[in-house]
């Protein structure tokens, strides 16, 4: 061992040699320092951001919807649990693994998935399922620890309970679209994505009533993802319960009355325009559109020919057949066109030009005046009423019956009708009106399209004197916030929306014809008529091809479904102080509008609460007769 | 045996900033892991306080022994070191498809760790005496090199590239102080730079896609480079004073790897921000510094050589630990000296420090 110390040049080269490597080592730890410093003091919030998004996660607690009931409380729309699937892409274990797995057992595409999931925040929880089924509650439980970054949350979600009878009136709600989102960030930012929000009906005109606010819990995760403490808490604000005009019991009664017929049923109460009952047939069970419709069913409902997702009552036009009949006998007596005595003769046809224009009853109704030829709907009879007065002045009390626009009712995509005038057609077709046209139009055929709604306001107009209110749903709206009985936060009140263009003893003659239509003999409407209430009304139908020469040789099940008559009946009782209004429309029924006036009286005895059966005996009874062999011809 | 007269020598600014780092070391790992309270590593810190006694017995036993005594005996500890670590890959069985510890009475010890020392010593030994301290000639490197690739070979399969790597800087360190010829030394250089591709062949593919995470951070955020990003947020997020001590949320929520391990100082910088990651470096800058000036101070070649070996081996662990928790190194398993958790790491550097103090404790003795 040499133990010797090293010479004097020997030890000043090795000390140069260590000072260089030691200025060597000096010099990274400056390097060292010098990054620390640009980490930490130059770019050190945003890396304190980058913590605290690993650390704390946010949850939104969703609002638990308001509820909808009738006029008398009965729950129609609830809230139950339901349990949803979000992801949360920076918890993830294996992206495609957890693709694959998510997309074999939700029957969900991939590239969709995909997208969905890299495209959010990566500490944010993406909704991947709504209510997830009880089998694939159990696998996820199951699989936990092998999905990591898969989670299960319950929220309350929307529960209709009677499923299609209330479609139409109702609506659904659904997730927010990616339309709705973008629109929504432009204005108030009242919606997440996932939200549930109102898509259709008063889910979606109430939306905001009834959506409450959501809350939201933040806490403190580890690296796996599991809540290590709760940091805060917002809790989520209920909405606000609904209440509607809608009378639950008349709406069923008029659903299942109306059974598989598509159609639909509109009773209102005249006194205030307050929707009892509002039925189109055939719908929809909303629940489907909660949970997220499949594609599959969404485009059977959207391909369906009968249309289920059509609201008939509001979107559906159709010539409004003889019920215009009482728009043309008000216009024919305000414009003196005619006096209630004077009398025109039926012969069961009408010629003019070179065609013949038959009446519905083929030996025709002799001599007749306007109470008459109301109750048993004659056409010869409205046709000349037609030639006095021409089509603009129809159209003019048309109009003021609240025909050719909107009634303006609360719900989404309400469709105006078309009351035609000679400018219209010159406008829109670009020909004049045919003289000849004027004798359809009397009778509610030919261009002139209502829709069930508008019918129901006119009929309740006719039944409360002339005052046409715009009809609608809303009862009140309720909070059950902070007070122990429900704050009534609004209430729903009529609106006027004009008076009927009659002087009140044209009106009453109306009336009266029309309560012979239910109540006289040869009246086309003897089948709602009731023992103890009055019930008047009015039939039609309304032509969707014109058969020639004469349609009514044909049997109804000759012609394809798609080609036969739509039918209409209208009423209201009791008829000194009417309390229900009903417009009943039936789709290509083929039949007469008399055929429907029993949905009327059942609508009507059940609203009065009269025993039907008895009045239907006593109608029968009555109804013996010439009514008997009627039956089969369909009266208009 | 030393003199005891000699006791105003022994250094005792090194010794406390050793305890100082290992007392620190235990408190992070306290942080570390006492993020959730029922966690599997709580005791941890507990078990760091046993491994510091065994290190300060180490310690005491590489100072208390003259080093010229323990370099008497540098080929045979070297033997020793190459033996062992043969043993770890032929009779220990993979954890993590890795070979590293050896078990010994229960306690499972790192061979690696002792052989850089035991390298360190045969090498020291070797140059002093060789010849004096004088540049060399490529035959003159001939046998060091040898010596240092044995133990670097066998590491290199374990496979624990960050050790073996060190190992080849301390013979590189070394030989640049002994003094190396200017065309061997071009020589050298030219040679390392060939067996650059040569390296990457070797490699396994974590460890190319963890330089390649280097080169491009952020590439791969959730993979490879995990680590690397979660250590970035940790130490970023520190800011200037960090979140205060035991609040560090990366670390105690799991989110920042091997916290408690390869990764300590991320816990230091994200809780004592960039006022305290700042002071912990000066603090390995001072002890580097005075082990400089321990070798430069020493009396003869091989305290010298010893010193400067230990001073290597401590500066490059400590830059290639800091840097690769910064992102600026690439990852690897390597220690942060005296501060991460582990018995091999802790009693093995008290030892070299201990061998360094006994150099310094002897500069005059005769």
């Amino acid at each position: 061992m040499n133990r010797d110390k090293y010479s004097h040049a020997e030890f000043t080269n090795f000390r140069r040699r260590v000072q260089i490597l030691g200025m060597l080592v000096v010099l990274v730890f400056v390097v060292l320092l010098f990054r620390l410093w640009q980490v930490q003091v130059l770019r050190g919030q945003a890396f304190r951001e980058l913590s605290e998004n690993n650390r704390l996660r946010q949850v939104r607690l969703a609002s638990r919807r308001g509820g909808i009931f009738d006029r008398h409380g009965v729950p129609l729309a609830a809230t139950r649990p339901a349990l949803n699937l979000f992801v949360v892409r920076q918890d993830l274990g294996d992206l495609e693994q957890t693709i694959a797995v998510l997309s074999q057992r939700l029957d969900l595409e991939r590239g969709w998935l995909r997208r969905k999931i890299e495209t959010a925040p990566p500490f944010m929880p993406i909704l991947i399922r709504r209510d997830l089924n009880r089998r694939d509650v159990a696998f996820f439980e199951e699989h936990k620890f092998d999905l990591p970054g898969v989670q299960l949350e319950v929220e309350p979600i929307r529960h209709y309970l009677y499923g299609p009878q209330l479609a139409h009136v109702l609506g659904y709600v659904g997730e927010v679209t990616e339309q709705q989102l973008a629109q929504d960030r432009a204005g108030e930012r009242l919606y997440r994505p996932g939200d549930l929000i109102g898509k259709t009906g008063v889910e979606l005109v109430y939306d905001r009533e009834l959506r409450g606010e959501n809350g939201y819990k933040e806490m403190e995760v580890d690296a796996h993802g599991q809540e290590v403490r709760g940091i805060r808490r917002v809790p989520s604000t209920p909405g606000n319960d609904l209440y509607l005009t809608i009378d639950w019991r008349l709406q069923q009664l008029a659903a299942t009355l109306l059974g598989s017929q598509a159609g639909a049923v509109v009773a209102l109460d005249p006194r205030n325009g307050e929707v009892l009952a509002l039925v189109s047939q055939p719908a929809y069970d909303p629940n489907q559109f909660v949970s997220g419709l499949s594609p599959t069913i969404w485009q059977a409902l959207q391909q369906d020919p009968k249309n289920p997702l059509q609201n008939r009552a509001l979107q559906g036009q159709y010539p409004p057949g003889s019920v215009y009949k009482i728009i043309v006998a008000i216009a024919a007596l305000e414009e003196k066109a005619i006096t209630p005595q004077e009398e025109l003769f039926c012969p069961g046809f009408y010629s003019f030009g070179d065609r013949v224009y038959h009446d519905w009853k083929k030996g025709g109704h002799g001599y007749l005046s306007l109470r008459r030829a109301l109750s048993e709907s004659c056409d010869v009879y409205f046709y000349q009423l037609g030639q006095r007065l021409g089509v603009d002045a129809i159209a003019k009390y048309a109009q003021g019956f609240g025909l050719g626009r909107p009634t303006g009712i609360a719900l989404p995509n309400e469709k105006g009708g078309l009351i035609p005038t000679t400018r219209w057609k010159e406008r829109v077709l670009g020909q004049p009106w045919y003289p000849g046209e004027t004798i359809s139009i009397a009778i509610g055929q030919g261009y002139n399209l209502v829709t069930p709604i508008q019918q129901a306001e006119l009929i309740s107009a006719v039944a409360n004197g002339g005052t046409l209110y715009q009809p609608y749903v809303l009862k009140r709206i309720t909070s059950e916030l902070g007070t122990a009985p429900p704050r009534t936060l609004r209430v729903g009140s009529p609106h006027i929306v004009g008076y009927l263009p009659a002087q009140p003893e044209n009106l009453a003659r109306v009336r009266q014809g029309l309560r012979d239509v239910v109540n006289a003999a040869h009246g086309t409407g003897w089948r709602a008529k009731l023992r103890n209430v009055v019930v008047a009304g009015k039939t039609g139908t309304s032509q969707v091809i014109r058969l020639s020469p004469d349609p009514k040789d044909k049997e109804p099940a000759e012609i394809p479904e798609r080609f036969r008559d739509h039918s209409w009946f209208v009423a209201f009782a009791p008829f000194d102080e009417p309390t229900i209004a009903v417009a009943i429309f039936a789709e290509h029924s083929g039949k007469g509008g008399s055929q429907f006036a029993p949905i009327a009286r059942q609508l009507i005895a059940a609203h009065l609460g009269v025993d039907v059966q008895v009045a239907e005996r006593q109608a029968r009874t009555l109804s013996e007769g010439p009514r008997l062999q009627l039956t089969g011809s369909a009266p208009e | 045996m030393g003199s005891w007269r000699l006791r105003e020598n022994f250094d005792w600014l090194t010794f406390l900033v050793m305890l100082l780092l290992a007392g620190w070391g235990v408190l992070t790992i306290y942080s570390a892991t006492s993020g959730k309270p029922d966690g599997p590593l709580h005791q941890l810190y507990t078990k760091q306080l046993t491994w510091l006694a065994y290190g300060f017995v180490a310690f005491l036993v590489a100072l208390l022994v003259d080093y010229h005594y323990v370099g008497k005996y540098a080929y045979v500890i070297y033997g020793i070191a190459v033996l062992s670590l043969l043993a770890v890959l032929t009779i220990s069985p993979p954890v993590q498809g890795a070979q590293r510890w050896l078990g010994v009475g229960g306690v499972r010890v790192q061979p690696s760790e002792f052989a850089k020392i035991a390298l360190i010593l045969a090498l020291a030994h070797y140059f002093a005496e060789s010849q004096k301290l004088t540049p060399r000639g490529l035959l003159d490197l001939l046998k060091p090199a040898l010596l240092t690739i044995v133990p670097f070979l066998l590491i290199v399969k374990q496979p624990d590239l960050g050790t073996a790597l060190i190992i080849l800087v301390i013979f590189v360190g070394l030989a640049l102080c002994v003094g190396i010829q200017r065309r061997t030394f071009l020589l050298l250089c030219a040679l390392v730079l060939a067996a650059l591709p040569l390296l990457w062949l070797v490699m396994q593919d974590y460890q190319r896609s963890r330089v390649l995470t280097l080169l491009n951070p952020g590439s791969d955020p959730r993979g490879a480079g995990y680590h690397s990003m979660q250590s970035l947020i940790a130490i970023g997020s520190g800011g200037v004073w960090g979140k205060g001590m035991f609040q560090g949320t990366q670390s105690r929520l799991d989110f920042l790897p091997e916290k408690h391990t390869d990764f300590i100082f991320g816990v230091v910088s994200e809780e004592l921000g960039f006022f305290g990651s700042t002071l912990l470096i000066l603090l390995y800058l001072a002890l580097i510094a005075r082990g400089v000036t321990t070798a430069l101070k020493a009396r003869d070649r091989l305290g010298a050589l010893l010193a400067l070996g230990i001073v290597v081996l401590f500066s490059v662990t400590t830059a290639a630990n800091i840097g690769m928790t910064i992102g600026v190194a690439p990852v690897v398993g390597i220690p942060l000296p005296f501060m991460s958790y582990g018995g091999s790491s802790l009693v093995s550097m008290m030892f070299a420090f201990g061998l360094l103090l006994n150099v310094r404790l002897r500069r005059y003795s005769f």
